[in-house]
């Protein structure tokens, strides 16, 4: 997979000075992840890719992925996906990430879905809260406001730094951004919005990329086992299965599914 | 408009474990003002009622249509829909499916992870005791004993712990606070069978209501320690290997079954699991005894370390080696020489194996001796001892 050339940066500079101004912890990168669906993750393993698909936001095809979490994007319309009933997450080699078209501080269908109007100003373009191509800059953010990776992992946002400690009162999109993280009474994009997301212009390979798979264990028996999972775990990607019992809730899924992630990741150092 | 007495029908499901074959579907239902929205229910976690009705992207064209499904309001019991083998979707309250799903499990014992899933929703504590350890060792036969343990010791287990906290809180607010804090919530079976928790994640509010002796005793009473060792994986459940590892493991079987020495066959065994890493679980899977007693004592300590190494592919060559060669040399000291012949042969042209057995390449006044010359040559060592250079 080549990298894009360098696309010209647009939105305001004021969040990426911000940013550079964190001081770089030295951590490793993180893995990238992508959850979808059951028939979702039988096409992407089928054609070996993760498809770059039309895209509302930015009005072209584009690949979607976040930075160490396993986190889903919102639909436009705030609609529920069946990837919440029975999640698939596939995790990605974190140099993944030097190929990326574009890496921004949260889900950027949330944005465009307007769940951050609460407080993000209507003048706040998605543009302004890019971090361009720089991979170290998912690492100086998580650094700067929570402290810590397992913290950034966990989403857990009672620890993020306050705006005021965090940035001074000129930096608008900074503070408006811990405002984000920190405010009370939200209700929808708590997973998202503290989830950095890498896009990439083409599709993905999984070839040389992909690490794993966290599937429900109904794909991952002895006797009836998909065989296009058994293709991958040939090829020597781990298949991490999680307990799939219906009747649910998504976030009793999402929860078992981050246990798994947080597993490979330990067993991995990245945690 | 809609109000608590709406109903609700289903009128197609998505099928979750694949689209062909048995298994548990999503319920889809028909939006009552607007019948080209489709909804899904969404579960009250304390009351395991239906909470709630969600859109669900995709409207109207999404999953197989169902004709004359059951209906569903806000506050009633969860609608299920499960397609058994014959192709026919049973759809309704879990009362009502529970006899196709017993129905399913006695008929098709072998579909493990379906039987794990109606033993959750309808069994009673020892059935889903039995389906929790068939599974683990199900997943042990295909992908190793961490992956099998990530599924019982922790997903499993961790999943029968917050379905207990939460439906056990004292009211709704503090089940809400607790499914909040899931995934933070742990616990953990150790190797005599004791379950331990870390509920510090909990607000103190609910931590002090929770007799954490009592919650222990009825984990352990779900959850036996098992011995997750190649051992006990249940022959009727023995590894199937995939198309990509079935040749393999096909010509290796034949070719160990021609070859005489039990020395060579192990040296040839190890070349294959080397050689084939993402089929080395498959080949231990079929090869599981040998005609040499020695040799058949071997095999399991090689599955486990490879069955160990499964889910990296990164078995230790040199390790492995080393333990045949040590167990050889106690056991079989007289056979020691012919074993290094046959490990250099087949193994010497491994860096790591090639370094190990270099050391251990007999001296020339000793009995094995003889095999000194034949060993430093499969060892790619110089030249024969007594060849001198011109």
């Amino acid at each position: 997979m080549k990298k894009p050339p360098a696309a010209k940066v647009t939105g305001r500079p004021g969040f990426r000075e911000w940013v550079d101004k964190q001081p770089d912890p030295g951590w490793g990168l993180m893995p990238l992840t992508h959850i979808t669906k059951g028939i979702g993750a039988e096409d992407i393993i089928r054609s070996g890719r993760v498809a770059a698909t039309p895209c509302d936001t930015f009005g072209e095809s584009l690949a979607y992925f976040f930075y160490g979490r396993p986190a889903y994007r919102v639909s436009g319309d705030g609609a529920t996906k069946v990837e919440a009933a029975c999640p698939y997450c596939f995790i990605f080699d974190p140099l993944l990430i030097k190929e990326a078209k574009a890496l921004h501080a949260f889900d950027t269908g949330a944005f465009s879905a307007r769940l951050y109007k609460h407080i993000l100003l209507d003048e706040m373009s998605v543009a302004d809260f890019s971090l361009d191509r720089d991979e170290r800059r998912p690492n100086r953010i998580i650094s700067a406001v929570f402290t810590t990776m397992q913290t950034y992992f966990d989403g857990d946002t009672t620890k993020v730094i306050t705006p005021e400690k965090g940035a001074r009162a000129w930096e608008f999109h900074a503070r408006s951004y811990l405002q984000l993280l920190t405010s009370p009474g939200r209700n929808e994009p708590d997973d998202r919005v503290c989830s950095i997301e890498v896009t990439f212009g083409d599709s993905v390979p999984l070839d040389g990329h992909l690490r794993a798979v966290v599937v429900p264990h109904t794909l991952w028996d002895g006797a009836a086992g998909a065989p296009w999972l058994a293709y991958l775990h040939s090829a020597g990607v781990t298949i991490e299965p999680y307990l799939f019992v219906p009747g649910r809730h998504p976030e009793h899924y999402h929860a078992l599914l981050e246990s798994a992630v947080r597993q490979l990741y330990v067993k991995w150092g990245h945690l | 408009m809609t109000t608590g007495q709406t109903e609700y029908h289903v009128v197609a499901y998505i099928p979750m474990g694949g689209i062909e074959g048995p298994g548990f579907a999503l319920p889809v239902f028909a939006d009552p003002n607007n019948h080209n929205l489709r909804l899904v229910q969404e579960v009250d976690e304390y009351t395991a009622l239906v909470a709630a009705f969600r859109l669900l992207q995709g409207g109207s064209n999404e999953g197989i249509r169902l004709a004359n499904g059951p209906v569903a309001k806000i506050g009633g019991e969860l609608i299920y829909i499960f397609v058994s083998e014959d192709g026919n979707a049973h759809a309704g309250r879990l009362k009502e499916i529970e006899p196709a799903l017993r129905t399913f499990a006695l008929k098709c014992p072998e579909r493990i992870a379906i039987g794990l899933q109606i033993a959750e929703l309808v069994g009673n504590t020892e059935e889903r005791r039995a389906a929790r350890g068939a599974m683990a060792r199900a997943v042990m036969s295909k992908s190793g004993v961490d992956t099998a343990r990530a599924l019982y010791e922790r997903s499993t287990l961790n999943a029968a712990l917050w379905g207990k906290l939460i439906s056990s809180a004292v009211d709704a607010n503090a089940a809400r606070r607790i499914a909040g804090v899931r995934s933070k919530l742990i616990a953990t079976l150790d190797h005599r069978g004791r379950i331990s928790l870390d509920l510090q994640a909990l607000d103190a509010r609910d931590n002090v209501r929770i007799d954490q002796d009592r919650l222990k005793l009825e984990l352990e009473r779900e959850f036996e320690h098992m011995e997750l060792r190649p051992e006990s994986i249940p022959t009727k459940i023995a590894p199937r290997p995939s198309k990509v590892a079935e040749d393999v493991v096909q010509e290796a079987l034949v070719r160990l079954s021609r070859t005489g020495r039990q020395e060579e066959r192990i040296a040839l065994l190890l070349d294959y699991v080397f050689r084939y890493p993402a089929a080395s679980v498959d080949i231990m899977g079929s090869y599981s005894s040998d005609r040499a007693a020695y040799a058949r004592s071997l095999i399991p300590e090689i599955r486990q370390m490879v069955v160990d190494a499964a889910p990296t592919f990164r078995v230790d060559k040199a390790k492995v080696v080393e333990r045949v060669r040590r167990r050889f040399a106690r056991g079989m000291p007289t056979s020691r020489a012919f074993l290094l012949v046959y490990l250099s042969k087949y193994l010497g042209k491994y860096p790591e194996v090639n370094a190990l057995l270099r050391k251990h390449v007999p001296n020339k006044m000793t009995l094995a001796g003889a095999y000194r010359n034949t060993i430093r040559k499969n060892l790619g060592l110089e030249e024969p001892d007594g060849v001198s250079r011109k």
